[in-house]
């Protein structure tokens, strides 16, 4: 449990936690021993966490938390088990992409699976609103099958001081659209020699 | 233009002996009669003393950094804006484990968390090699919706590096913020900053301070932007150095720290 840059109680890939409840409603253990965490443990977690916005926020009241995830440890020992943060990020594509998604993309569910991985991945960090209105050109070319062009587009701006981290994101989304490109004409070289 | 000489050699004589004016808004009073305006700052950079803008870079950051040189695989614990400075651009912050187990990426959050640290450590940097200026043209500069139609518009974030090479020509040729997206919305934050927000942004804007920084004796200030989309993980930190050449001209980004 963590506070984010905007304030808000979260875990694991940006799951944002509205409230004690939705903190209740996860499996946390404690760290040190791998115990199941009561629900009066995990909402005083879930409060101590939130009640350090003070320490960023005693003369801007909406100033952005200057702290990263790993200084919350010192206030809970609560952790999730192993790849529960994946399902939450699992869950979370499901709930608020893939929908959002399709509706960009009726031939979504049809596309080549890298091509459908480069896409999640590109709204997970963009939003689709953010993939239509800032990639174009990604958004028609997917639309058109052309999966070279898209892998041409789909760079994301990465600043000199970003380094390995957003440089290795648009390699693998890159990468991903290609194999797409090639998938696909594989399937069209394959339908073109079967035909009668 | 023989004023303008003038104003040229005060500006050399008194910079050449050290006798600057300088001082955060609202700070110490001017240490004599002179023709520049002070560099200022504001708080989030450095307390109101001058001596605490040159300190600014050895200040503790609210957390360390674990630092590692993806070429010599070499570990270093960033504590100051200097250590972070002073890095090699080939180190990226890693977390590390208490289990053993190897350092891993930061996760987007943390990763926004540092980089807006690394581009304040420059903005101090910046500061601290201002120097005085002899004109301002920019005025009081409150942020505020009129404003908005002011700035250039390649001070508006995006991910999109189609869309920044559009905002860019498209400044170039005097479109600002608010042509370029009229939904935007301004709201006070906090003393010196707003929000503004569009149906896909969301960014924070703030003065951080102002001085001449390209040496053309016009004042200039330093305005910060973090922010991202109103969707999805993507935000960044960049600060850009804006001018006003004459009375009547437009708003230009002469630098951008990022």
């Amino acid at each position: 449990m963590y506070l984010c840059s905007a304030g808000y109680v979260t875990t694991g890939i940006g799951n944002k936690l509205a409230n004690a409840q939705e903190a209740i409603a996860l499996p946390w253990q404690h760290k040190a021993t791998g115990r199941p965490a009561t629900p009066a443990e995990i909402r005083t977690a879930f409060e101590r966490v939130q009640t350090m916005t003070s320490e960023f926020r005693r003369v801007d009241l909406k100033a952005p938390n200057p702290f990263g995830a790993q200084h919350y440890e010192k206030v809970s020992d609560l952790v999730l088990p192993d790849g529960a943060a994946n399902q939450l990020a699992v869950d979370r594509l499901e709930k608020d992409f893939l929908k959002g998604l399709r509706a960009l993309f009726p031939g979504f569910d049809g596309y080549p699976q890298p091509a459908q991985r480069a896409l999640v991945d590109m709204a997970y960090t963009l939003g689709v609103r953010g993939l239509e209105t800032k990639f174009p050109t990604v958004v028609k070319a997917c639309r058109e099958g052309e999966f070279t062009v898209a892998a041409k587009h789909s760079h994301r701006k990465v600043k000199a001081t970003e380094g390995r981290k957003g440089d290795e994101r648009n390699v693998a989304t890159h990468n991903l659209f290609l194999e797409a490109a090639r998938l696909t004409s594989s399937v069209q070289a394959l339908t073109r020699e079967v035909r009668p | 233009m023989i004023r303008h000489v003038l104003f040229l050699v005060a500006f050399l004589l008194v910079t050449s002996d050290g006798r600057v004016v300088r001082g955060a808004p609202g700070g110490p009073a001017t240490m004599m009669p002179s023709p520049l305006r002070p560099i200022t700052w504001s708080a989030r950079v450095a307390g109101p003393r001058r001596s605490e803008l040159d300190q600014a870079l050895d200040k503790a950051l609210p957390d360390p950094w674990n630092m590692f040189d993806r070429k010599t695989g070499q570990r270093q614990e960033a504590r100051t804006c200097r250590d972070l400075l002073g890095l090699a651009p080939t180190s990226d912050p890693m977390d590390i484990h208490d289990d053993g187990s190897l350092p891993t990426d930061l996760i987007s959050n943390d990763w926004n968390v540092y980089d807006g640290h690394l581009v304040r450590c420059r903005i101090v940097a910046a500061l601290q090699s201002a120097k005085p200026s002899l004109v301002d043209y920019l005025g009081t500069f409150a942020l505020d919706d009129a404003r908005l139609k002011e700035i250039p518009a390649a001070v508006i974030p995006t991910p999109s590096e189609w869309e920044e090479r559009r905002l860019k020509k498209s400044s170039a040729r005097g479109m600002s913020w608010k042509g370029w997206d009229r939904r935007i919305r301004v709201t006070k934050t906090f003393a010196s900053g707003v929000t503004v927000e569009s149906p896909d942004t969301r960014c924070f804007l703030s003065v951080e301070g102002r001085g001449d920084f390209n040496g053309d004796g016009i004042e200039d200030l330093v305005l910060s932007r973090s922010g991202g989309g109103q969707e999805g993980t993507w935000s960044s930190t960049a600060a850009f150095v804006l001018t006003r050449r004459s009375p009547h001209a437009r708003i230009e980004i002469i630098r951008v720290i990022e």
